[in-house]
């Protein structure tokens, strides 16, 4: 066998896909090769080091009793029509217009801490991040069901933006829609959608208007719509 | 019928949680892990025993990940997978020892950390192979596609890694 050939079969040598005669072969390479064999070691080394960190990562303590103990009490979900229905429940986005240009810019945590402790939406279970693979991931969700979960035209306030909201945990187990992108001036906007009942009455301006509001110590622009705005 | 599922299942539940993890979050990994169990245990009885434990589990996982995103997950993965897969420039197919060697004792956070990275239907299916150490055959099954799917996912899989790993040693010419 040749070298080349030999570190063609890197992978699958210790995947375990190979034939028993093939895996001979390669063993009797590896060992009268150095330089096969520092590659054939190299993936092992990878392989090794790699699985023990990922060990690391165990169920939390006393997740492992809990749903030992309760094997037949599964968390409530909501199902699609549920999800679908929740879409179009009368939302309220809230923006936040954060002037600092120097300072980092306020986390989704911040977000959301500053406007309630308790946000009781559930009408968005979906879940990402926001990278560019994750919002390529909503388009598709979005596009396979012919509705724009998280599209919010931000004219009203001075730009033509339109944002794609993408999911996120704001809280645990509250996903609500996020998203932050930086304005042409510098400004960083940020907003989250949540449910109307998460504003007091007082604050929510009449449907398809705006208010300003304080809260948390932040400049928080609130506007009301139905469904996504 | 159900002491025997738990010396089955037991010794599952935190390769399940990891595994979920590289999926989601963790609050719904933990989620999903009750949910795989609650319908392995259901099913238990149309397990058959002597064949793979390990491999039905894992594919009720896959199957309460579709379900819990409303079969969102699996268009993701085979969306993503396409729009990477012709951006993987071609490189040699192994990683450089010299690579493992500069990363040193950081290498297993290293590769975790470029696994992060990954797009999902990526990182799961290295997560299984490598990790769990499924069989291709067996990855075909609870993934629910053909074994060529498999390797060539896999495959860009360990491009990508091989990219990002390079990338993080100083100097390093990418693959």
């Amino acid at each position: 066998m040749r070298c080349e050939e030999a570190r063609l079969y890197v992978y699958a040598f210790h995947d375990g896909a190979l034939t028993a005669d093939k895996s001979v072969v390669i063993v009797e390479h590896v060992k009268g090769c150095d330089d096969c064999r520092a590659i054939y070691d190299a993936e092992i080394r990878l392989r090794t080091s790699a699985k023990t960190a990922y060990e690391r990562v165990t169920l939390p303590p006393g997740v492992r009793e809990r749903l030992l103990s309760r094997p037949k009490a599964g968390r409530k979900r909501m199902g699609v029509a549920a999800a679908a229905a929740g879409l179009l429940l009368a939302l309220a986005s809230v923006i936040a217009i954060v002037t600092r240009k120097k300072t980092p810019p306020p986390t989704a945590f911040d977000v959301a801490l500053a406007l309630d402790r308790t946000p009781s939406s559930d009408a968005l279970r979906l879940q990402t991040n926001d990278d560019a693979a994750a919002r390529a991931e909503l388009d598709v969700y979005v596009r396979d069901r012919g509705a724009r979960p998280c599209l919010h035209d931000l004219t009203k306030i001075g730009y033509v933006h339109r944002v794609g909201g993408v999911v996120r945990d704001l809280v645990p187990g509250q996903m609500h829609c996020w998203t932050r992108q930086e304005a042409p001036d510098g400004r960083v906007l940020t907003h989250v959608s949540v449910s109307a009942g998460l504003i007091p009455p007082g604050d929510l301006p009449p449907m398809g208007q705006t208010r300003i509001i304080e809260r948390g110590g932040r400049t928080l622009l609130v506007m009301s719509g139905s469904g996504f705005v | 019928m159900r002491g025997r599922f738990e010396a089955l299942a037991i010794p599952l539940m935190d390769p399940l949680y990891r595994t979920a993890c590289s999926m989601t979050d963790r609050v719904t990994a933990e989620d999903l892990v009750q949910e795989t169990l609650l319908h392995a245990f259901k099913a238990f009885d149309r397990f058959e025993p002597g064949s793979n434990f390990k491999a039905w589990v894992f594919r009720i996982l896959f199957n309460s990940a579709m379900n819990l995103h409303r079969y969102r997950r699996v268009r993701v993965l085979l969306t993503d997978a396409g729009r990477i897969a012709e951006e993987l420039p071609e490189s040699k197919p192994y990683l450089s020892p010299q690579v493992v060697d500069d990363l040193g004792s950081n290498l297993g956070d290293d590769v975790l950390a470029a696994l992060k990275a990954l797009p999902a239907a990526y990182r799961v299916i290295f997560v299984l192979s490598t990790f769990e150490e499924f069989t291709y055959r067996e990855l075909a099954a609870i993934l629910d596609i053909p074994i060529g799917t498999v390797m060539s996912r896999l495959s860009r899989a360990r491009g990508l890694l091989r990219e990002a790993l390079a990338a993080r040693v100083p100097g390093e010419a990418p693959p």
